[in-house]
């Protein structure tokens, strides 16, 4: 091997150090590496972005559908109400790619200038961005029903079900099997499979304008014990609501709300009869569900 | 006599002939090794080791040596990170060695007092002022290192250390803070 000898005036180190870059064959790595590995680190930091745009698109769908409206009906306070509903994953998801976001753009060429906070501020704003993007769009159902085929994630469609199949707080809800045309009462079939028989006494014509056969309704009640069923007491009905929610002012209508009841005009909803009976009346959010009305 | 090229032409004259890289590391040996003993690598051989892992990576990754950076920040940057993993290697980082560095500091530290009106008179003594810099948080004795000893900007320290210039004001600031206090104790 016919090395060139270093520079005379080298010092040891310099000699040692240009030894065994001829000894261990080092190279300087191509410019191309470089590039690409930048290409990389901010490629995978757009990715990341996106992904948090998922997860933002995701948890404004639960945000919207967790059902505000009921609230009163569902939970015995806000606070529960909040903890039962926020939408985990998603946040989970969210902050997970902020940080996979912050830390690949942290990384590239330049990245160390920027402050956490601005980073991480601007992956969230663009993650935020994205996200409203795709809920216009109607993705965020989409992504939520992506979601739901993960194991141990409950979606929010099967939390609402949940929160609406429990007779002893008077909430009912299912598909309209029947109703009898003398009366305001009907069968109802709530989804996790039982058959109520539900007394529509107290209902008034915006309820029963809601109840139709193969309408999907949420029924709020007198308390009824958990075996009541069709056979057994029949279930005393106060409202009836539509299963899906009305439309956010900037998010387009989640899918079943195709199956809301037509819009109607009611000037009052004491226009079939006087005021509901005391079975109603004494229920906690008999007020709230009142002025939906 | 024709001007010595600057360390930029060396480093493109480098990647076409690997002797000139020499010219580099005779440039930057002596600072490089003041900067590492101030850093703590104390023992001669462990600093030599350190110097010749840094210049080989520098060496490696000669093309991804950005212009808008000094070379001089740059090979710093590689061989405090060497510095770094040697201390982690050994899981211990010895004390800060001052030696002809402490009367500087003592009057850069004073100076800086009074710009800032903190105007007290600073008489400490050499084992206080090593005191006190042990007692700064590793990031704090880093800057102060590199502000005071090695006379970087603050732009070049953000550039050595990658960290924002906004938290290398902020890592001063309080490590001068604390050096003050420390040794205001000690006043006599």
């Amino acid at each position: 091997m016919n090395h060139k000898q270093p520079d005379t005036s080298a010092s040891g180190l310099a000699s040692r150090v240009i030894a065994r870059i001829e000894d261990e064959h080092i190279r300087p790595r191509p410019r191309w590496y470089f590039i690409f590995e930048n290409g990389v680190l901010w490629s995978v930091g757009a990715a990341a972005v996106i992904i948090g745009g998922v997860a933002f698109s995701g948890a404004l769908y639960d945000i919207a559908n967790a059902g505000w409206q009921y609230e009163a009906a569902t939970h015995d306070s806000l606070l529960s109400f909040l903890l039962d509903t926020a939408p985990y994953l998603w946040i989970l998801l969210l902050c997970a790619f902020v940080l996979i976001g912050y830390y690949n753009i942290r990384l590239t060429k330049r990245g160390y200038r920027y402050p956490f906070s601005l980073i991480v501020a601007g992956v969230v704003l663009t993650s935020a961005s994205a996200g409203l993007g795709f809920s216009m769009l109607g993705l965020g159902s989409v992504f939520e029903n992506a979601l739901g085929n993960v194991p141990f994630y409950r979606p929010e469609a099967a939390l609402q079900r949940e929160l609406w199949t429990r007779p002893d707080r008077g909430l009912i809800a299912g598909w309209v099997i029947s109703r009898d045309a003398t009366t305001s009462s009907f069968f109802l079939k709530s989804f996790d499979g039982s058959l109520w028989f539900v007394s529509g006494d107290d209902l008034r014509a915006r309820d029963e304008a809601l109840v139709s056969a193969g309408a999907e309704v949420r029924v709020f009640g007198a308390p009824a014990m958990a075996s009541s069923t069709a056979s057994s007491t029949p279930f005393h009905a106060c409202f009836v609501f539509p299963w899906g929610l009305p439309p956010s002012p900037f998010l387009p209508p989640p899918p079943h709300i195709a199956t809301s009841a037509p819009r109607m005009i009611f000037r009052d909803e004491t226009n079939s009869a006087g005021a509901r009976s005391v079975l109603c009346t004494g229920i906690r959010p008999y007020a709230s569900l009142r002025s939906l009305r | 006599m024709p001007p010595e090229p600057t360390d930029e032409e060396v480093v493109r004259q480098t990647l076409a002939d690997k002797e000139r890289f020499a010219v580099l590391i005779s440039r930057y040996e002596p600072k490089l090794t003041r900067y590492l003993r101030r850093l703590g690598v104390g023992v001669e051989e462990d600093r030599e080791d350190v110097l010749q892992n840094a210049f080989l990576k520098a060496y490696r990754n000669l093309n991804s040596f950005d212009t808008d950076l000094s070379f001089s920040t740059w090979i710093y940057r590689i061989t405090h990170n060497e510095a770094m993993s040697f201390f982690r290697r050994r899981k211990a980082r010895p004390e800060v060695s001052l030696g002809e560095d402490e009367e500087a500091f003592r009057a850069l530290l004073a100076d800086d007092a009074a710009d800032t009106a903190a105007s007290a008179e600073l008489r400490i003594n050499g084992d206080a002022v090593k005191e006190a810099l042990a007692a700064l948080p590793e990031a704090e004795r880093d800057a102060i290192t590199l502000r005071f000893f090695e006379d970087r900007s603050y732009a070049e320290l953000s550039d050595i250390l990658e960290i924002p210039p906004g938290t290398v004001a902020t890592l001063l600031r309080r490590a001068k803070g604390r050096l003050r206090e420390r040794l205001e104790h000690h006043e006599p």
